[in-house]
């Protein structure tokens, strides 16, 4: 993404202080418009959180496979698509602070496709300066 | 099939038209159906579109060609004569119309991909900008779709441990003898498949 804004000559979004929130809005900038994408932004914000807790957040099992949600992730995304279906039955309003964060083979590829979908949209709609070529 | 928003296509922003576009890797959806286009373009001389465009017939047909550099032989009695055309010049079967292909399917070895008539290219001073960013999308593309082959490969043996314990079946097969647990037999085998899974 920071590839793509490189291509226009407007000022770069901050990357603090809710980057996702500040990029939708210099996309919305430059005429593309995420919430017309029809993909599911809500479950792309989950994953670069996802993916920051699978980097740096602590683990959930003593082999340090399971990675786990914190209850920022947790209480931002109340329906996380990589929660587990166990847990979320057994702790509604209480159970530990740490919840593992799921992937299965669906859930990978529902993810794979709203990207695809998200990025597809993106390069269409960019505009033609930014795109292709310019004289 | 209706073909008439390609052919009759507007403006996508400004004074900029999409002289040609092509579906790179689309995936196919739950019926099996891929959704792919070719865009391809051609100028025709002032006046000459009707009498071209009469001519189309299926779309593809005519213009399957288009940007190849072909010849011919021709004989007129005990001559013959042999015709080149070079990729620049494309003659309208059936008609005297001789177009110039602008943007158009280039076939190589290694790859096929969409080619820019190098005399448009110089005429509107065109500079490539954004090659960069398809490739990233193709880069992207590849990517996920290593991802999904890796994770369904990897999880493969986990599943299968799982799905032989919950049928009992070999090397699972709960022994006949009473057990002091409580827990279902194989209960650790199974978490632990679980826990790679996840």
């Amino acid at each position: 993404m920071d590839e793509t804004v490189k291509l226009s000559s407007s000022q770069a979004p901050n990357k603090k202080n809710n980057w996702f929130e500040n990029y939708k809005r210099w996309f919305l900038g430059v005429g593309v418009e995420w919430t017309a994408s029809g993909a599911d932004l809500l479950l792309i914000e989950e994953m670069t959180v996802a993916r920051n807790r699978i980097q740096h957040g602590s683990r959930g099992d003593s082999h340090g496979l399971i990675k786990t949600q914190d209850e920022d992730y947790r209480s931002r995304f109340p329906k996380a698509l990589f929660q587990s279906d166990l847990e979320a039955r057994m702790f509604r309003n209480f159970g530990p602070k740490l919840r593992s964060i799921e992937l299965t083979k669906e859930r990978l590829n529902r993810a794979i496709e709203e990207i695809m979908l998200f990025a597809n949209f993106i390069e269409e709609h960019l505009p033609v300066e930014m795109k292709y070529w310019r004289g | 099939m209706d073909f008439t928003e390609d052919l009759l296509a507007d403006r996508i922003g400004g004074s900029w038209f999409r002289l040609g576009a092509r579906t790179d890797g689309a995936t196919p959806d739950a019926r099996r159906m891929k959704d792919e286009m070719l865009r391809e373009s051609l100028l025709l001389p002032p006046g000459a579109f009707a009498t071209a465009f009469s001519k189309l017939d299926s779309v593809g047909n005519v213009l399957h060609n288009l940007g190849k550099p072909d010849g011919s032989l021709r004989q007129y009695g005990r001559q013959e004569d042999y015709l080149y055309e070079p990729f620049h010049r494309f003659e309208i079967p059936f008609t005297d119309v001789v177009g110039e292909p602008l943007v158009f399917l280039h076939e190589q070895v290694s790859n096929i991909g969409l080619f820019i008539n190098p005399d448009l290219w110089m005429y509107l001073g065109l500079e490539e900008k954004g090659k960069e960013f398809m490739q990233r999308l193709r880069i992207l593309h590849d990517k996920l779709r290593f991802v999904s082959w890796f994770f369904g490969l990897t999880t493969a043996p986990f599943v299968g441990i799982k799905r032989k314990i919950e049928a009992g079946d070999h090397p699972y097969k709960s022994s006949a003898m009473p057990s002091d647990s409580s827990d279902p037999p194989f209960a650790v085998e199974w978490l632990d498949a679980d826990q790679v899974i996840r």
